[in-house]
Order: C-alpha cells, then structure tokens, then sequence
C-alpha cells in the first residue's frame, strides 16, 4: 500500500466512530484483495504471498472483534469464513476467481454498512487524536493553503 | 489524564457490560478514572475488579484464540481439499491408461501430468503456512529426529505414536535394478524389435549407432530406465569412468538402470532378434532390485514386540496394532564397508541355497548378534535357515583389515593405534575362540590395559555393543512430546486443546515414484493413489472434527451464548454465499442499531497496526 493510502486510511481511522470502523475495515480488506488481482496478474508471487498475509491479518481482524451474542455475528461469521477460504483457494491455485468472490460477498455486505451507520449517533471512538483543518486564506498577491495541526497528541500507530 | 488510560478504561467498561451488571457501579468508577487512580484509593475495589479484568480479559483473548484455530483449520482445509483434487485427477489418469486402446505417447503425456500434479502437491505441501506457521509439511506433527540422521530420515508418523526412543538398524541398502552389457559386438545395425519391460523400440537394419542407442534410451526413458554407454576397460568389462557415445565395433557396454530402487522395479529385456539382442551385448533377462533390509529393536526401545518391518526400496515402514505406523527413509551411503550386506553375499557363494535364503540367514545372524548374542548363538540361528553355512558370514563381519574403522565408529575417543590394537584383540577372539560374550570382554580388558576406556569390565561390555552396532547402521529415533500446535481455548491452565496435522509431502503420501508411463506402473499407480487418498480423507476428517470442537468452544466463550443457537455451517457454494451475504445485508440495514454492536469489539488501534503491515 502507498504511504499517502496509510496516511488517508490512518486519519480516517483517528476520527471514526465504531460504524464508521467496520466499513473502513472493510474498505481496507477489499483494497488489499484488489491489490491480491493485482499481483495474480502480474505473476508477483513474492509480493502477493506478503500481501495474503496482511489480507488474512484484517479478515481476522474483522471475525475476532465479532459479538457472538448477537445473532447477526453468526451471520457474518459464516461470510467471513467462506471469504478465508476463497482467500486460501486464491493462494494455493493462484488465479483471480477466488478473489472476485470474495469481493463480491464483502461488497453486498458493505452496502448494509453504509445504510446502518446512517443511523449512527455515537461519537468517535478515539479522543484528543489529530485534528486537521484546512483552508485558504487571502494575502496580498498570495492565495496560501493552510494546513494546522492542533496541539493534540498526534496518532501514529 | 494521559491517553493510555483513556483506552484501558474503554477496554474495561466494554468487557464489564458484557459480563457483570453487579458490578456495574464500580467498574464505571474505574473507567472513568475519577475514584480509583491508585491502589490506595480503593484497595478492595481495586482488587476485584483487576480479577474481574483479568478474567474476562483472557476469555475475550481465549475466544480470539479459538476463532485463530478455526481459522488455521480453513486454510489447511482449503490446501487439502485441493490436494485431494489432484489426487482424484491422477487416480482417474491411471485408471483412463490402464486401458490397452492408449499408445506409449499417450502414456507419457499422462505421465507428464501426474508428474506437474505431484509439483503442485510438493508445492503445496511446503507452502501453505497460516501466520507464518507451515500446515502440511508435518512442523505441526510431533518432532521426532534421529540420533545419526546420515542412516535414516523419518518421512511421517501416526497419530498414535507415543513419544518416546525407537530403535532401528539398517542392514543393508535397497538396490537398483541394473543391467551390465558385454562387449558390443555389431559393426553394423539389423532389423528387430527390443523390449524392456513391455514397450518396444524398433530398430532397422539402416540405422545408425547414435539411432540405435538414441531409440534404446527413449524406451528406457518411457519405463524409468536410464541408459549410459561405457568404453572398454580392456578386461571385458564397462570402464565406468568412460562414459561415452555409443559406436559400432568398438567393444563398447550399454549400461540399463532402473531410476528407482527397490525389487518393485525390474528391468525385463526381450529381443526378436537374438542376433541383434547379442550383438549388443545383451540378452533376454528379466532382473530385479532388491529392497533395503532394517531391522528394530523390540528390547531396549519403546518398539512393542508385536512391531512388523516392512521394506519397500529404502522406505522402511514399521506397523502395530492401533494405528501405529513410522516411516523411515534409508539414506544412501549409510551401510558401508564390511558390514555392506555385498560381501557377505560375495563370501556366501560358496553356500548351497538361494539368494533369498542368504539374506534371510545374513539378517538373522544380525539380528542374534545386535540383540546381545554371540558370534556362535548368531551362527547357529543363521545356520538354522542356511544348513550348509559354516562361518562364512562372521567371517566376512569381523573382517580385521577394516576392524580399526569399525572400533573408533564405536569408541571415537581412542587413537589409530590404539584402536587397531583393540580390534585385533576382539576379531580374534570373536573369530577363533570365543563361545560367549564373556571371554571377549575379558580379552577387551587385557587388550585395552593402559587406555583410557575400555578398562573395566563394565566399560568392556559397553565397547562390545557400541562394537556390534558400529557394524551396521543403527540409530535411536526419538519422537518429543513437543510439536503439536496448542490452543489455549480457556482463559485458565489446562484449557487447551492440540491441533496434529501430520507431514503430507508426496514421500509421505507415497505417491512420488508413481510411473504410469507402462502397463505394469499403471496399475501399481490406482492402489498407491488410493492409499494416498485415503490418508488425505482421514487427515480432512480429524481437522473437521477439530474444528467442531473450536466452534462449541466459541460458542461457549461467547459471554451470553443463549442466542448462539445454529452452528457455523461451512458455505462451500460462491452463488449461496451470495445470496447469504444479501440477507445479511438486509439483516445490518434492518437492525442497524444491533449490527452495529456486532462489530462492536473492534479497536482502532488494531487496524492501525495491519496498516503498518
């Protein structure tokens, strides 16, 4: 992933609320089955293979932060499953199709993601992170754009 | 207020709404970090709610763990059930070329298949690996090795072998087939047809050596024989340092040797033309390999009696009741010297009986000797099968001129002079006078005065066994305890379950010799790849119900499981995925409140550290 793609997902990640959280974990796996397409393509294998690892690692992170009380987590736990093992079909056969699968199923997923947190009323998760304003101002012959950090503790995880 | 406080505090108000509504009150005083900063505000509240936190904490960690053990399940899954693909595909190969409507080119072209499925099972076998964790290349099986891994390997291990030392000795070395040519003779080439082990090469009276040798090594290729052509030494026989192209009238030797060892693989050679068979310096014959020969040891290791040896070129494999199977794999070069089971037969072929008989005598007189027997009780249980033997065998064994190798492989510490000293003093005694084991070691003693061991009486008879097993290949196998992966599944000691997946490399699976390029390899092929797909079966079959068990176990874990109530049933279809996936998504929009918290145990900070990668 390219640094300005972490710096992006990073401030995302400081100011989300807990909704917010899960569609980015989501974009942020879909993101890295792409970059899987990607790789299969370009017969990368070392990097795809490095690449799976992380791909797993946010799969994972998305069953283990489940609550298995609610009946909808055994739901999700089913789908989240089925993707791993499109994931490891894609790694042991090398081939796209896998992938597109698993894409899809997170794809229909997310559209539900995006309507429920519509109706979100909570606050974000992180507190005194970085906060970033941006703007123009107007001097004399100069349009300068302003970028001001407050003096909060920056988040770099 | 430092941050990191702040998160703790997150952390504990989460894990107390799920678990204790009595202490409700008190754990939101701590998180809020008003009342209890220090011990000292609030000792005994502190207390309980630290055990509270570690608690609940480790059954949070606890679930994690068992929803990575489910995870690790999938992946090795997903890799066997593709290896069992491969394996129906080759099975239907072998069964498709066993029909006789299919030419030699058709079979090799199968042969090429099976060849490339076996790759990507060897692939697989060493790649798939869950959070850098190898699944299939057995580092998830007990860890076993052997003492002197330069005489056996260990290919794989059941699940009901215990840990423990197992001893085993090789005796002799499993061998090719081979063919030597005499002398060619053919100044010229003649029409006929020469068969190895069933495929023809036809040969005209117009080709040339190079077409004559070129047709010869493509037959043999088709049936696993290599061909080399060897110049004259000058006696009659191939010059084996001169490997060379083959010409007419030039007295050279066609060499045929099979590629495998083992008596599975034959080499039998059938000409139209005996003239054209001769000339070449061949002749119709049909010869085998020979299988390695181990022997283990019942008494002083944990090998129960009712153990069985089986050999197969240099897989040794050693069965007993309830499952219990090792395999070993020979390594080459390890049965040298006088104790080559090559000059015993040499020294045996004055002895009236067959080859079969030899072998048998040669390994009961081992066996007898290794087991602490003496020179006579071994003879006498050789002489038992081999009637005509006198002491042929203890003869070619005890062998002075190599005796000073065999003494330092068994004591390294004594010099060169030393040791002839002491082997000089054994042979005699083992060869010329000696009934029991006793007069040897007496004369050990008397010959190793002024060494450093052997001195002692007891240190005497440690030199006689080290002596004995020094004559053949023999090494202890420990298998450890350790080596299954463990999952702790509770949040307290002893909640933990083992997960064994044992090596499924295509040794282990036995199907890396495989030849469907002949009739013969064909059929030999369905039953080997039956073998191998019903140890894929029962590995598949173990990991379901590993996985079942991590499914109560997360069932369990789940704080109030009451809701829990369908298990995790596996979608194996992509369109029934989609379709789950579609009614999950009116589920979330529908009870966006409830989804919400579903996902609820997500933490920024975790999905901050994947970014890093």
């Amino acid at each position: 992933m390219t640094s300005t793609k972490i710096k992006d997902y990073t401030l995302k990640i400081t100011n989300a609320t807990p909704g917010r959280l899960t569609i980015i974990s989501y974009e942020l796996l879909i993101d890295h089955i792409n970059e899987l397409k990607e790789y299969i393509s370009q017969k990368e294998t070392k990097q795809f293979y490095g690449a799976m690892k992380t791909t797993e690692k946010i799969l994972n992170q998305l069953i283990n932060s489940l609550d298995t009380s609610y009946d909808i987590a055994n739901e999700l736990m089913n789908l989240y499953l089925f993707v791993q093992s499109k994931l490891s079909q894609a790694s042991i056969k090398f081939v796209i199709e896998p992938l597109q699968e698993a894409e899809k199923v997170l794809q229909i997923l997310l559209i539900g993601w995006e309507e429920a947190v519509k109706e979100e009323k909570q606050s974000k998760i992180m507190k005194n992170t970085q906060q970033v304003y941006a703007g123009l101002t107007y001097g004399r012959g100069v349009l300068n754009e302003s970028l001001t950090n407050n003096t909060g503790r920056g988040f770099k995880a | 207020m430092r941050i990191n406080h702040n998160i703790v505090a997150l952390k504990t108000l989460h894990n107390m709404a799920k678990s204790n509504n009595s202490l409700n009150k008190t754990m939101e005083r701590l998180s809020s970090g008003l009342r209890i900063n220090h011990a000292s505000d609030d000792a005994a509240g502190l207390a309980i709610s630290q055990k509270m936190d570690t608690q609940v904490r480790g059954l949070e960690q606890a679930n994690r763990n068992a929803n990575d053990g489910i995870s690790l399940i999938q992946t090795a899954e997903g890799a066997l059930g593709e290896v069992h693909a491969m394996l129906q595909r080759v099975r239907e190969l072998a069964v498709q070329v066993s029909n006789g409507t299919y030419s030699a080119e058709d079979r090799k072209a199968v042969q090429d298949e099976v060849k490339q499925l076996q790759n990507e099972i060897r692939r697989i076998s060493e790649n798939i690996e869950f959070n850098d964790k190898k699944l299939l290349n057995g580092d998830l099986d007990r860890r076993s090795f052997p003492n002197d891994e330069s005489v056996v390997k260990i290919v794989s291990l059941s699940d009901t072998v215990k840990p423990g030392n197992y001893g085993i000795t090789v005796i002799k070395e499993a061998e090719k087939a081979k063919v030597e040519g005499s002398e060619s003779t053919l100044t010229g080439s003649l029409d006929g047809t020469i068969s190895i082990n069933g495929e023809e090469a036809k040969i005209s009276a117009t080709d040339s050596a190079q077409d004559v040798f070129d047709k010869l090594r493509t037959l043999g290729e088709t049936v696993g024989v290599n061909l080399v052509s060897y110049a004259d030494d000058g006696n009659g026989n191939p010059d084996y340092t001169k490997a060379q192209t083959f010409e007419f009238g030039k007295n050279m030797h066609l060499v045929f040797e099979q590629k495998e060892l083992g008596k599975d693989y034959k080499i039998d050679m059938n000409g139209s033309n005996s003239a054209l068979l001769n000339g070449l310096g061949l002749k119709a014959q049909e010869v085998k390999g020979t299988d390695s020969v181990a022997t283990i040891d019942v008494d002083g290791t944990d090998f129960n009696a009712t153990a069985t040896v089986s050999t197969s070129g240099n897989m040794v494999k050693v069965k007993d009741s309830d499952g219990f199977a090792i395999t070993f794999n020979i390594q080459e070069g390890t049965v040298t010297g006088l104790q080559s089971y090559k000059d015993v037969k040499a020294a045996l072929a004055g002895v009236a009986g067959t080859d079969e008989q030899k072998k048998e005598a040669y390994v009961a007189y081992t066996g007898t000797l290794l087991k602490g027997g003496s020179d006579a009780d071994a003879t006498a249980a050789a002489k038992s099968i081999l009637a005509g033997l006198g002491t042929e065998i203890s003869d070619a064994i005890f062998n002075e001129s190599q005796n000073k190798d065999t003494i330092k492989k068994a004591i390294p510490d004594l010099t060169d002079a030393e040791a002839t000293t002491l082997g000089a003093a054994i042979t005699a005694k083992i060869k010329i006078d000696a009934t029991d084991d006793a007069t040897i070691e007496a004369a050990i003693v008397t010959a190793g005065a002024g060494f450093t061991p052997p001195t002692t009486a007891e240190e005497a008879k440690e030199a006689l066994v080290a002596y004995k097993s020094a004559l053949f290949s023999s090494t202890d196998v420990k298998v450890l305890d350790a080596g299954p992966l463990g999952l702790q599944i509770g949040a307290n000691e002893g909640q933990f379950m083992e997960i064994r997946i044992e090596n499924l490399s295509p040794e282990a699976l036995e199907i890396d010799k495989m030849n469907l390029s002949t009739v013969d390899g064909t059929q030999k092929s369905i039953t080997i790849v039956d073998n191998a797909i019903n140890k894929i079966s029962s590995v598949r079959s173990k990991l379901g119900a590993y996985q079942n068990r991590l499914e109560h176990a997360v069932n369990n874990l789940s704080t109030t499981s009451e809701n829990m109530t369908a298990s995790l049933s596996r979608i194996l279809d992509a369109d029934m995925a989609f379709e789950m996936a579609e009614f999950t998504q009116k589920n979330i929009i529908s009870q966006a409140g409830v989804s919400m918290l579903t996902q609820a145990n997500q933490r920024p900070q975790q999905i901050l550290q994947l970014l890093q990668g």
